[in-house]
C-alpha cells in the first residue's frame, strides 16, 4: 500500500505510509530506549505471570542497554533531583506542598510555650476527647499553649485525599491564628509503593525541617495493589501482606511522631462505590490498630463522618451551620472544599481537646 | 481515556494502523472510526456511550423531521432544541437547582424539597449538545444537508474532539466525511504527519510543562488557602492560573486537531494566542473560537445580535456571556465570571457606539496605547478568571480581598514559577510565521531524523517531566 516518499504541498511535505512507519517506528525505538529502565521497573512490580515473565524478558536487556549507554540519565537527573540515585533522601520536587506561608518561615525546633514550668509536653496525657466519630483515649497533665508567634504546628501529609484537608486546615488561620500548617499531599502514592514515592523518607525529612507537634496523615486511597517485600510481589490482603502493610502504618507514626510530635490518622472516608467502601473498611483497621497502639496517637474515623444518618454513601451532608453542603467530588471519592472542612474540623475537635490556641 | 496515556498510545497505534488498512473503503472506514470512537468514550463507562448512541439517534430522528416538514418548522426545531437541552440540563444542572431550591426551602421552613443527588456527568456532554444543537440549526436554516446516520453518527462520536472538543460543526466535518471516495482516501494517505506530531508534541508541552507545573507549584494553593500566600504572590498566582488553563484548554485542543489530522482530517483552530488580545471582543476572537462562534452565530445572532437598538445590543451580549459562564459549570462562580465578561463587552460595545456617533472611526491607539489596552485586558480576565477557577464565591471574595490585604516587597515563590508565567503568555507573542517556519523546516527532513526529533521530545515530556502522572485535563470536565 501506498507510496513512500511524500507530495510537497506549500513547502510541506506529506508522507505516505511508510514515510509514515519510519517516523512512527523511530519514536517508538527512541522512547522504548530512553524509558528502558522505568519500562523494566513496571515490568518488575507487575504480579507473577506469564505477561510479567514476557515483560522482563523484553525489558530487561532493554534496560541494560540503555544503563550500559547511560540513556537514562537524564531521567534521573529530574527524578532524583540531581544523585542519579535512589538512596536520595531529599523529597522529590514533584511533591505538592500545600501553601506556603508568605509571612514567617519555618523554623525548626520551636515548641510550644506552656502554662506553667512543669512540662510534659508529648505525647499529651490528658482528658480524653471524644465525639461520635473521633476516639482518643490520652491524658496530659498541661495543657500546653500557643500563640501566632509560638504556633502549634500541624504537619498534613497523605495522598491526593488529604489536599482539601491541608487547605481546609490553612484556612482556618482566621479563627487560629496560632496554627501552622504545612502540607504534603502527592497523588497516586501510598505506603505500599516506595518505589514511586519514599514516604517514610519524605516524612522523616518534612519532620526534621518542620518539627511539628502534631502530623496529621490521611492514606489509603491507592493502597490496594501488590507490594515489593523482600524481592517478592505480596498480593493485596494477603496474610503476608496484611503484616508488612501493618508494619509501614506503625512506622509512619514512628517517623512523625520521632521528634517528639504526635498523630492524628484520618481513616478513609465511605466511598460511592461498595467494593471501594469495603477496601476502605479493611484498610481502616490498620489505621485503627496502630492508632490504639501507639500512646498520644488519635483516629478520626472518616468513614462514618462522611456516611448518612442510614450510615450510607451519601455525596451531600449537613454542615456545621446546618446548611447542605456536597462534601464529595464527582468520582465518588475525593473531596470537595466542604469536605475538606468537614475534616479539618474533626481534626480541630482533637488539636483544640489537646492544646490551647491564642 | 485521555490523549497522554499509555492505554490511548496502544489504541492510537491501532486505529491508525487499520484506518490506513480500510483507506479504500470508505463505508468501512466511517465504520470502523465510530467503532472506535464509541470504545474510546466506554472507557469511561459503557452507560455513557449507551447515553451517546441514544442521543445521536434521537437527534439523527429529530433532522429528518426537520428537514422533510413543509409545515410548522419553526415550533419543530424549537422543540428539538429542547429534547437535545434535556441530558444537559438533567445531568449538569439537577444538582445545583436542587441545592439551591433546599436552601430557599429552608428559609421559607418547608418541609419538602427536590432530593439531593450527585449526578455523574457524561463525559462531554456540553460538547456533544452543541455539536447536536448545531445540526438541527443549520438543517432548519438549510446551510446544511442532511446527512446519512453513519456520517451523523461519526460526527457525533469523533474520539479526538468527542470529550473537550474544538466543537466542530456540521458545515466543518460533514463535507469531509461526504467527500471520503476511494479516490479521496487514496490521495488523503499522504497524510501532514509532521504537523500532526508537531500539535501533539507543542500541546503536551504546554500541558506538562507549563500548565501542571503552575498548578501543582503555586495556584492550587493561591486558590485553595489564600491566607497563606502574600498579595504579590496571590496576584502571580491568579496569572498562574491564567497560563494554566491556557496550557491545558490548547494544549488538548492541539492534540486532538492533531490526532485528527492523523487520521487524514481537518479541525478547527480553537486558540490563537489570546493574552495578546486588546480588547475583550478580541480576547473572544482568540480564546476558545470554536465556542465563541458557536455562541454568536446559535445564540447572540437570533437574539438579535447588535441590530436592535443599543440597550438590547447590550443585553444580548450579557445574556450570551452569562449562558456561556453557565455552559461551563452548574455554579454561581461561573455565572460571575459570564457577568463580568459580558458587562466588559457591553462597556466596550458603548463606547464604540460613542465614537460612532461623535463621528469618529474605530480607535487606533498608538504602540504605548496598544500595550495599555493589552495589560487592561489581560488584568480583567485574569480578574474573571478567579472567579472561574474559586471553589466559592466566598472563596472568591477571599482571594480578592487578599491581593489588597497582604502587600510585601517581593515574592516568596520560586523563580521557576516566574519563568513559567511569563514564558505562557510570552510565548504567545512569538510571530505565527517562526513556528511555521520551523514546522515546514522539520517536514523536509528524513523520517528518521524526523521520529528521532520528535521521540526525544516526546520521551522528555511525558517520560521525564511527567513520569509521575499527568493530571486530568481541566475542560474534560465541563
Amino acid at each position: 500500500m501506498g507510496g513512500g516518499e511524500g507530495n510537497d504541498v506549500c513547502g510541506r511535505r506529506l508522507m505516505g505510509f511508510w514515510w509514515v512507519v519510519a517516523v512512527f517506528a523511530t519514536i517508538a525505538v527512541v522512547m522504548v530506549l530512553l524509558g528502558a529502565q522505568p519500562l523494566n521497573e513496571k515490568a518488575e512490580s507487575l504480579a507473577p505471570s506469564v505477561f510479567r515473565t514476557a515483560a522482563l524478558a523484553i525489558t530487561r536487556p532493554l534496560a541494560s542497554a540503555s544503563d550500559f549507554l547511560h540513556l537514562d540519565w537524564p531521567r534521573q537527573q529530574v527524578a532524583y533531583g540531581g544523585s542519579g540515585s535512589k538512596t536520595q533522601t531529599s523529597t522529590p520536587d514533584t511533591t505538592e506542598a500545600l501553601g506556603a506561608d508568605a509571612s514567617t518561615t519555618t523554623t525548626a525546633g520551636s515548641s510550644g510555650s506552656l502554662s506553667g514550668t512543669t512540662t510534659t509536653t508529648l505525647p499529651h496525657r490528658a482528658s480524653s476527647t471524644t465525639t461520635s466519630t473521633i476516639t482518643s483515649t490520652t491524658t496530659t497533665t498541661v495543657v500546653p499553649v500557643f500563640t501566632k508567634v509560638d504556633p502549634l504546628k500541624v504537619l498534613v501529609v497523605g495522598d491526593s485525599l488529604v489536599s482539601p484537608v491541608g487547605f481546609a486546615l490553612m484556612r482556618r488561620d482566621d479563627t487560629y491564628p496560632a496554627l501552622k500548617i504545612e502540607a504534603i499531599s502527592k497523588a497516586s502514592s501510598g505506603l505500599v509503593r516506595p518505589d514511586f514515592y519514599d514516604w517514610p523518607k519524605a516524612m522523616g525529612k518534612a519532620v526534621a525541617d518542620f518539627h511539628p507537634q502534631v502530623t496529621v496523615i490521611l492514606f489509603g486511597g491507592n493502597e490496594k495493589q501488590p507490594m515489593r517485600y523482600q524481592d517478592r510481589m505480596l498480593q493485596p490482603f494477603s496474610e503476608e501482606w496484611n503484616a508488612e502493610y501493618a508494619r509501614r502504618v506503625r512506622e509512619a507514626i514512628e517517623i512523625t511522631t520521632a521528634t517528639g510530635g504526635t498523630v492524628v490518622w484520618v481513616g478513609l472516608p465511605i466511598m460511592r462505590s461498595s467494593k471501594f467502601s469495603e477496601t476502605a473498611r479493611t484498610l481502616n483497621a490498620f489505621y485503627a490498630t496502630a492508632c490504639a497502639e501507639h500512646l498520644g496517637a488519635a483516629y478520626v474515623d472518616g468513614y462514618s463522618l462522611f456516611a448518612d444518618a442510614g450510615g450510607k454513601f451519601s455525596p451531600y451532608l449537613t454542615d456545621s451551620a446546618g446548611k447542605n453542603r456536597l462534601m464529595r467530588e464527582s468520582d465518588g471519592i475525593h473531596f470537595t472544599d466542604a469536605g475538606g472542612d468537614r475534616i479539618a474540623e474533626a481534626v480541630m475537635k482533637v488539636l483544640l481537646g489537646r492544646y490551647r490556641l491564642e | 481515556m485521555l490523549f497522554p496515556t499509555g492505554t490511548f498510545v496502544a489504541f492510537f497505534v491501532v486505529v491508525f494502523a487499520v484506518s490506513w488498512a480500510l483507506a479504500r473503503r470508505p463505508s468501512a472506514w466511517k465504520s470502523f472510526m465510530v467503532a472506535a470512537s464509541y470504545f474510546f468514550y466506554a472507557f469511561w463507562g459503557w452507560k455513557f456511550a449507551l447515553l451517546l448512541a441514544g442521543y445521536t439517534l434521537v437527534t439523527y430522528l429529530l433532522g429528518r423531521l426537520l428537514s422533510s416538514a413543509r409545515r410548522g418548522r419553526r415550533v419543530l426545531l424549537a422543540s428539538a432544541v429542547i429534547v437535545d437541552l434535556l441530558p444537559l440540563a438533567f445531568y449538569k444542572y439537577y444538582g445545583f437547582f436542587a441545592l439551591n431550591l433546599s436552601e430557599v426551602f429552608g428559609w421559607l421552613k418547608l418541609a419538602s424539597a427536590p432530593s439531593l443527588m450527585q449526578l455523574v456527568v457524561p463525559v462531554g456532554l456540553s460538547f456533544t449538545t452543541f455539536r447536536a444543537l448545531s445540526y438541527l440549526v443549520d438543517l432548519y436554516r438549510g446551510r446544511a444537508e442532511r446527512a446519512s446516520l453513519l456520517d451523523f453518527t461519526l460526527f457525533m462520536s469523533f474520539f479526538p474532539y468527542l470529550a473537550a472538543g474544538p466543537i466542530t460543526r456540521t458545515t466543518e466535518l460533514l463535507p469531509q466525511l461526504k467527500s471520503l471516495s476511494g479516490k479521496s482516501l487514496d490521495r488523503g494517505r499522504h497524510i501532514d504527519v509532521t504537523r500532526g506530531l508537531y500539535l501533539i508534541t507543542l500541546g503536551l508541552a504546554k500541558k506538562v510543562v507549563i500548565g501542571d507545573f503552575l498548578a501543582r507549584s503555586l495556584v492550587s494553593g493561591v486558590f485553595g488557602a489564600p491566607g497563606q500566600y502574600s498579595s504579590l504572590d496571590v496576584v502571580l498566582g491568579i496569572h498562574a492560573y491564567a497560563v494554566q488553563i491556557y496550557c491545558d484548554f490548547s494544549g488538548y485542543s492541539d492534540m486532538a486537531i492533531g490526532v485528527a489530522l492523523l487520521l487524514g482530517l481537518v479541525l478547527p483552530e480553537n486558540f490563537d494566542r489570546p493574552y495578546t488580545a486588546s480588547s475583550l471582543r478580541d480576547f473572544w476572537r482568540r480564546w476558545h473560537i470554536t465556542l465563541s462562534r458557536w455562541l454568536r452565530d446559535y445564540l447572540y445572532i437570533p437574539m438579535g445580535g447588535s441590530r436592535r437598538s443599543r440597550l438590547a445590543t447590550y443585553r444580548n451580549v450579557v445574556v450570551t456571556m452569562v449562558l456561556a459562564g453557565l455552559w461551563h459549570g452548574a455554579g454561581w462562580t461561573f455565572l460571575v465570571w459570564g457577568l463580568l465578561h459580558g458587562s466588559g463587552m457591553a462597556v466596550e460595545h458603548f463606547l464604540a457606539a460613542r465614537r460612532e456617533r461623535r463621528g469618529l472611526g474605530p480607535a487606533t491607539p498608538g504602540r504605548i496605547g496598544l500595550i495599555m489596552r493589552r495589560i487592561a485586558t489581560l488584568e480583567f480576565v485574569c480578574l474573571a478568571w478567579i472567579f472561574f477557577r474559586a471553589d466559592s464565591l466566598a472563596m472568591a471574595a477571599r482571594i480578592v480581598a487578599r491581593t489588597l490585604t497582604a502587600w510585601s516587597v517581593a515574592p516568596t515563590v520560586g523563580w521557576l514559577v516566574i519563568v513559567a508565567i511569563v514564558a505562557g503568555i510570552g510565548l504567545q507573542y512569538v510571530p505565527t510565521g517562526l513556528t511555521g517556519r520551523l514546522e515546514g523546516f522539520l517536514s523536509r527532513r528524513q523520517p528518521l531524523v524526523q521520529g528521532l526529533v520528535f521521540g526525544v521530545f516526546l520521551f522528555a515530556i511525558v517520560g521525564v517531566l511527567g513520569a509521575e502522572g499527568i493530571s486530568n485535563f481541566i475542560y474534560v470536565g465541563f
